[in-house]
């Protein structure tokens, strides 16, 4: 990889455009850590890079897009302010969560990690951590941590959920690689002897079945884990169902997600 | 900072500070300041509507979830939006795209080949806007560098994919890329003197 000064200048340009493979990049990386001279050599030519990250076509972006981002944070930041709010009561005068927050909150600054001028309130990512601690009284603390730990290259579609059928729930379908899993969060009981079901949907045809039904705890919190064949379907549906699945649809969906 | 500031007035740094903390009408804030940059390089990596709302909109959430991981030192909040949509994209094109099944013999015909017919539209549309705009800094350059690093950059090819494709050494191509970025840097650099 290097030559024979020992530097890797011939790879850099390939590897700030992120052209190298796996391994080449891991070795540059690892090389850029040690040598002054190509680190330098590299922030140069990124540089580059980064204006040509603007350098493109003006194109105006969807309402509809707006709407569905905003959509999804507003249901992470009012699940936040519950849990926030829950830790709050579960610890009168803020006793021993303040500690653990205080703990979590130095740790955070020992990082180095962005921290705003005069900014008050803790950490998202401390405060997730927190409610994951405090699992027992926090309903929605773990769902919270993971949001916040989740990996780079998960992809979520949000759950569209039929507010009648299921008040407060909310939902969501993460994509990472051949893997699909449905999370849900505030789901009613499906019903004595019933279970959720999800199924699979293409444009125009009837709904078949996922081959995944799950149940959820008193917090109405479950997962299902799908085969990678939903990745192809158009939408999910889920349907409460007698236990062991039907072959069709038995009740409207609580929930729907376009994927 | 007070938290009853209004986030317009704000800046990046202080919103993304709001937005580790889920503050959604900071968010909110940043999404209106930097869709448009977002969605463009979305659309010039995609090449379609549909791939392009879907990346946008996943590079979003990405932000808003992962707000507390910027670092200032790394640079600008916009850049590190920017940067996170294009790793994005360009993971995306790398699922749906079997590279071994291309045949490139220019960046145009490259992105039609990639996207279903019922899309190639977009592809054209985006092909005409590129050649109508003279102002792009790739144009700066000759033509053989600016197709290896078009190719790297906006269309996630590997340095060996393109030697591949072009028919050229792989040393070239490296080369190429090399000597495209550090005349645009020149360029660059020029153009803050001016």
């Amino acid at each position: 990889m290097s030559d024979q000064a020992g530097h890797c200048q011939e790879l850099l340009g390939a590897y700030v455009l992120g052209a190298c493979s796996r391994q080449e990049s891991e070795q540059i990386a690892k090389h850029l850590a040690e040598c002054a001279y190509c680190a330098l050599d590299a922030r140069r030519l990124s540089a580059a890079t980064g204006a040509l990250l603007a350098d493109v076509v003006p194109v105006h972006a969807p309402a509809q897009v707006k709407d569905r981002v905003m959509a999804q944070v507003r249901a992470d930041a009012s699940l936040f302010d519950a849990a926030r709010a829950r830790e709050r009561d579960a610890s009168p005068r803020g006793a021993p969560a303040a500690a653990w927050w205080q703990r979590l909150r130095g740790r955070d600054s020992a990082r180095g990690r962005h921290s705003p001028p005069g900014r008050r309130w803790l950490s998202a990512p401390a405060v997730a951590f927190a409610a994951a601690l405090l699992i027992a009284v926090v309903g929605g603390g773990l769902v919270l941590a993971e949001l916040r730990n989740e990996p780079e290259d998960i992809r979520i579609r949000t759950a569209q959920i039929d507010h009648a059928l299921a008040p407060g729930a909310s939902a969501r379908l993460e994509l990472q690689g051949d893997q699909a899993r449905l999370r849900v969060v505030g789901l009613p009981a499906p019903g004595r002897g019933r279970v959720y079901q999800v199924w699979m949907r293409a444009e125009r045809e009837a709904p078949r079945p996922a081959n995944a039904t799950f149940a959820v705890d008193m917090r109405g919190r479950g997962v299902a884990e799908l085969p990678a064949a939903v990745t192809d379907a158009d939408q999910l549906l889920v349907t409460s169902e007698p236990q062991g699945g039907s072959p069709l649809p038995t009740r409207p969906p609580v929930l729907q997600v376009d994927i | 900072m007070n938290r009853s500031t209004e986030p317009q007035r704000l800046g990046d740094e202080e919103l993304i500070g709001l937005v580790a903390d889920m503050d959604a009408g900071a968010f909110e804030v940043l999404y209106d300041r930097h869709s448009q940059a977002v969605y463009s390089l979305c659309y010039r990596i995609a090449g379609s509507r549909s791939l392009a709302d879907d990346v946008c909109q996943e590079a979003f959430i990405s932000l808003w979830r992962s707000g507390s991981r910027y670092d200032p030192r790394r640079g600008s909040v916009r850049s590190w939006i920017l940067s996170i949509a294009h790793n994005r994209a360009i993971d995306q094109i790398r699922r749906t795209t079997r590279h071994d099944a291309r045949q490139v013999h220019d960046d145009g015909d490259a992105l039609a080949e990639r996207l279903p017919a019922s899309e190639r539209t977009d592809a054209e549309v985006l092909r005409r806007a590129e050649v109508d705009d003279t102002e792009r800094m790739l144009d700066l350059l000759p033509g053989d560098q600016r197709k290896v690093i078009s190719l790297a950059f906006y269309s996630g090819y590997s340095h060996s994919e393109i030697a591949e494709v072009l028919g050229v050494p792989l040393g070239t191509v490296k080369s190429r890329m090399r000597l495209g970025l550090e005349r645009l840097q020149v360029h660059m650099m020029e153009g803050a003197e001016r």
